[in-house]
């Protein structure tokens, strides 16, 4: 239920703007939830916001997509090819508890201290969930699920898409969403970081010059964000299953 | 065969008395570690199986039974001998061939119809047209209200019946079932076996049964065929001269005990070969690691 859960997250702001107007919560730290919403609401027509907003959101969504196709496909090789599988997927494992954001200084001398080099690190940090949960997914799958497919003489490639991929999508997509919370995070770290970019250069500034504001305003548009990108995450694992 | 306890099938089919035929069936599985003796898994089993024919496979545990369900439904090649369906010989999965697994099969991604409709889906039957063959197979497996659940609402009983109509949909000349009530319990089991003789005679279906449980065989079938110890041999062919017309009240009958205790005797025997055979391969197991 939409209107319960919608009500559910007013009330809660609601309890936060009464805390902050009668001065239980500092309002130089929290501001009034009413003020922030009404920044967003501008910032939609605030051509510098939009700009800003565009910067963040091209680069999650390229990290992504690159992380994304790159994963799934690497995956699938490690799968389908065993000794590489074997070879190369505690590897990636290991890399992927690794901190490569620290890798940052690295990526800034190869590609320069644009939106290339955040875009590369968040993929390349977004790309290794993807193939882990990728393989797993596609070596997981029930065999009996595939000897229906071959007792129907069902081709190749028909059973690798209406049984393997299907049947793999959850665990894929789960690797999806672990990539998409990697990719926001490093892109809005890095921009942070850097000041360069969209919103989380936005973020350090407003929190330099304690614009409460400004700052909520850009962490309520990074949550809408990441709302609207695990929206498309889930369209896209129905179109799997169907 | 070592014994056959009844003359051969006697009973009455409808024409094609050889829908089904296993001619001289040996499988043998190539050793593991490349040594040239292998695991003879089955050997020289002779079986035909008459259009309308319910025919069950029982044995010891590790006697075959898979294998031979395996090699019917053409998902195990390389053996010798020769499988015919309708005069067709099996050299893989076959369209005159149905199989239901053991294990759960359903896809857990597709509500009831549309698991029902996957096999029409793949091979490229129209919409409307596999709809409503879907939906009248549902309604005969007695899941019309189902239709739209998807599995992991349903009971085990239920998978496994939505299992056997996606698999009867496709009028499969012979159904195999590969212990299709094996993780049931003991009640849905027999009410299942009953539904499934129902269907069996509504549609008049040649059906190929793979079980260990002696009732559930005997219940179910006109003939059973007891398998020896590994490798599996045809022991005995035992005759189930029961009413067509039976249901799971026949199991406290005397003349159901008497056939109980016919297989059990052949299968009692056999066990113990089988149980024998697996203490010796443990106890070897043991020593190579001992030795290791």
């Amino acid at each position: 239920m939409w209107i319960v859960r919608i009500v559910m997250i007013a009330i809660f702001l609601a309890l936060v703007e009464v805390a902050v107007r009668t001065e239980i919560l500092n309002p130089f730290f929290v501001p009034e939830p009413s003020s922030v919403l009404a920044g967003m609401a501008s910032s939609v027509t605030d051509g510098d916001f939009l700009g800003m907003v565009a910067i963040t959101l091209g680069a999650v969504l390229l990290a992504f997509a690159i992380a994304g196709i790159a994963g799934v496909l690497l995956g699938f090789v490690l799968w389908r090819i065993r000794p590489l599988g074997d070879a190369y997927e505690p590897l990636v494992a290991a890399l992927f508890s690794s901190p490569i954001v620290l890798l940052y200084p690295i990526f800034l001398v190869i590609f320069g201290r644009n939106s290339a080099a955040i875009i590369a690190l968040a993929a390349l940090f977004a790309v290794l969930p993807t193939i882990l949960f990728t393989k797993q997914a596609l070596s997981a799958v029930n065999r009996t699920l595939l000897n229906v497919g071959r007792s129907l003489s069902m081709s190749s490639w028909n059973l690798f898409r209406h049984i393997m991929l299907p049947a793999a999508a959850p665990t894929i997509f789960t690797g999806l969403r672990i990539a998409l919370t990697y990719v926001l995070i490093v892109v809005v770290a890095m921009e942070y970081i850097l000041q360069i970019g969209g919103l989380g250069r936005l973020v350090a500034e407003s929190a330099l010059l304690f614009r409460a504001t400004d700052l909520y305003v850009s962490v309520g548009l990074i949550v809408v964000i990441s709302a609207a990108f695990i929206w498309l995450i889930n369209q896209l694992e129905r179109l799997a299953q169907r | 065969m070592a014994t056959t306890t009844d003359a051969p099938a006697g009973r009455a089919v409808s024409g094609e008395d050889n829908l089904f035929t296993i001619e001289d069936l040996s499988v043998t599985y190539p050793s593991t570690d490349g040594a040239s003796r292998g695991v003879t898994a089955l050997e020289h089993i002779n079986l035909n199986v008459g259009k309308g024919e319910f025919v069950s496979v029982v044995g010891p545990s590790g006697c075959g039974k898979s294998t031979l369900l395996s090699t019917v439904s053409g998902l195990l090649t390389g053996f010798d001998g020769r499988i015919t369906v309708r005069g067709d010989t099996i050299t893989g999965p076959h369209p005159n061939v149905g199989v239901v697994f053991q294990e759960e099969s359903t896809f857990p991604w597709r509500n009831v119809l549309k698991n029902v409709e996957f096999g029409l889906e793949m091979r490229g039957l129209g919409k409307e047209e596999r709809r409503k063959r879907a939906l009248d197979m549902l309604s005969l497996v007695g899941l019309e209200d189902f239709v739209r659940s998807y599995p992991h609402h349903l009971s085990g009983g239920m998978k496994q019946r939505v299992a056997i109509a996606r698999t009867l949909v496709m009028e499969p000349s012979i159904l195999l079932l590969d212990e299709p009530f094996g993780a049931l319990d003991e009640q849905t089991r027999i009410i299942l076996g009953e539904e499934l003789l129902r269907i069996q005679r509504a549609l008049d279906q040649t059906v190929l049964l793979i079980t260990h449980n002696i009732q559930e065989a005997i219940l179910l079938s006109n003939r059973v065929v007891v398998l020896s110890a590994r490798p599996g041999r045809m022991k005995a062919v035992v005759n189930i001269d029961l009413p067509a017309e039976r249901d799971s009240t026949l199991l406290a009958t005397d003349e159901f005990a008497v056939l109980v205790g016919k297989v059990w005797s052949v299968l009692r025997e056999e066990s113990l070969k089988a149980f024998a055979q697996e203490q010796k391969q443990d106890q070897t197991n043991h020593e190579e690691t001992a030795h290791a």
